[in-house]
């Protein structure tokens, strides 16, 4: 598959991409441990700029500076996370309250665990799974930083995992899928449609299990940092047709999700998901679904 | 848990922690909330879980989590510029003429908490190095950039 191809396609969803979009660097404020605006503070006078994003509660845009965010006492104290400004999108449409019982199904390397736990005051509960050991252990050394204390972390398949009688409020699936050209200069290389396929298949897995796990009016909120309908719409049109549930609308930036696509009408209410385009929103591409079993 | 008292008591703090709540996995110890038992489905695959408190090496290393807690406590403590702070993150010892202020008596093998604008940055014990009085590296906040990298 070539540049092309997928430009191509990209245009036929409505969106003429150059293919060489990129994503604004951004960072998410850990308010576990500063306010937004105290850290603003410090890294202004730290010689930063930074301009907030108006989509999430807590980010911020990193305009200039001439050090390394990474490498200052401010990060180390984990008052804040380098996080992209879609992948803060996740844990605000999960909306979680501080009683919740919460699971993170793919959940390093942890970026969103912390925000979730942050956004639930350190309070009810976090179950964060993820299959990667080597990637566990960036979750734990994020847990560690930010100094979450409510989650419970397995390195394990949770497709495969017993949970007992437990069922959850609300669910996280922020599944492995293709990725996008923004986040990775090789992507038109390496991916082709044969690869997007048995990635959906896979990501239908996880919807199953999440479905399993998910208490009755829980919500589950799936995303994935792909462009391609395959591991986006047409899953949910394939959820929708195998379980009760009802998509929420998503407000926020990007475009309500595809519903007429690569010959198929799906069910309109698919059009209440979110799609990032990195011409629009100057993020990676990602996708975004608000789901409440019924 | 032993250990992990053995390190309190040696630095001289204060921390409750009943038996019930604590919790072992692997070489690492946590403090779990009964909220949070009932998430313990599998002792084998569980990896991390509640309040980490640190892990047990030759000797107990606390975590950066317990080491903010306790240094809210009047402990030994000695306080640095920001140049002498960040050259400890990267794992270098202090020597006595870049302490700004000392909190406790230093003696050859007390361990002395590393504060920066009032934060702990991590910990180390007093040593000699040639014949001068140094704070040895122990523990710093760099760590975690350090474990980053092996991550990658």
């Amino acid at each position: 598959m070539s540049k092309d191809f997928f430009l191509k396609r990209y245009k036929e969803f409505g969106h003429a991409l150059k293919g060489t979009e990129k994503t604004r660097r951004a960072l998410r404020v850990n308010t576990l441990k500063i306010s937004a605006e105290e850290i603003k503070k410090k890294l202004e006078k730290l010689g930063a700029k930074v301009s907030k994003i108006d989509f999430v509660k807590n980010g911020f845009y990193i305009e200039k500076t001439d050090f390394s965010l990474g490498a200052s006492f401010e990060y180390l104290f984990g008052m804040f996370s380098m996080q992209e400004a879609a992948a803060q999108f996740a844990a605000e449409v999960l909306d979680v309250s501080s009683s919740d019982i919460v699971l993170d199904m793919c959940a390093a390397p942890g970026g969103k665990t912390c925000q979730i736990a942050a956004m639930m005051e350190n309070k009810g509960a976090i179950v964060a799974v993820d299959l990667k050991r080597d990637r566990v252990y960036a979750l734990e050394n994020n847990l560690e930083r930010c100094g979450v204390v409510n989650c419970a972390v397995y390195c394990d398949d949770t497709k495969k995992m017993s949970f007992g009688d437990v069922l959850f409020d609300r669910i996280l699936l922020d599944a492995p899928c293709s990725g996008n050209y923004v986040t990775d200069y090789d992507w038109f290389k390496k991916r082709d449609i044969e690869g997007i396929k048995f990635n959906a298949q896979k990501q239908r897995e996880l919807l199953m299990a999440a479905m399993r796990l998910l208490k009755k009016d829980g919500i589950l909120v799936y995303t994935t940092c792909s462009l391609e309908p395959e591991e986006n719409e047409l899953n949910m049109q394939w959820l929708s047709e195998n379980y009760k549930v009802r998509f929420e609308k998503i407000n926020g930036p990007g475009s309500a999700a595809l519903i007429s696509v690569l010959g198929q009408e799906l069910d309109k209410q698919i059009a209440n998901c979110r799609r990032f385009w990195p011409n629009e929103t100057h993020t990676q591409g990602f996708f975004a679904a608000k789901i409440v079993k019924q | 848990m032993k250990d992990l008292k053995e390190f309190i008591n040696g630095i001289g703090a204060k921390y409750e922690l009943a038996e019930e709540d604590a919790a072992k996995i692997n070489t690492k110890r946590f403090l779990v909330n009964n909220e949070l038992k009932k998430f313990v489905f599998n002792k084998e695959k569980l990896t991390y879980i509640g309040k980490y408190l640190g892990k047990m090496k030759k000797e107990f290393l606390p975590s950066s989590i317990l080491l903010e807690e306790i240094s809210a406590q009047k402990l030994n403590k000695v306080y640095v510029d920001k140049k002498t702070a960040w050259l400890f993150v990267c794992g270098r010892d202090i020597f006595k003429r870049n302490v700004l202020k000392i909190e406790g008596i230093s003696e050859e093998g007390s361990m002395f908490l590393v504060m920066f604008e009032d934060r702990c940055i991590g910990y180390g014990k007093v040593d000699m190095f040639e014949g001068r009085s140094i704070l040895k590296n122990v523990f710093d906040l760099g760590d975690f950039l350090r474990r980053e990298r092996e991550n990658d």
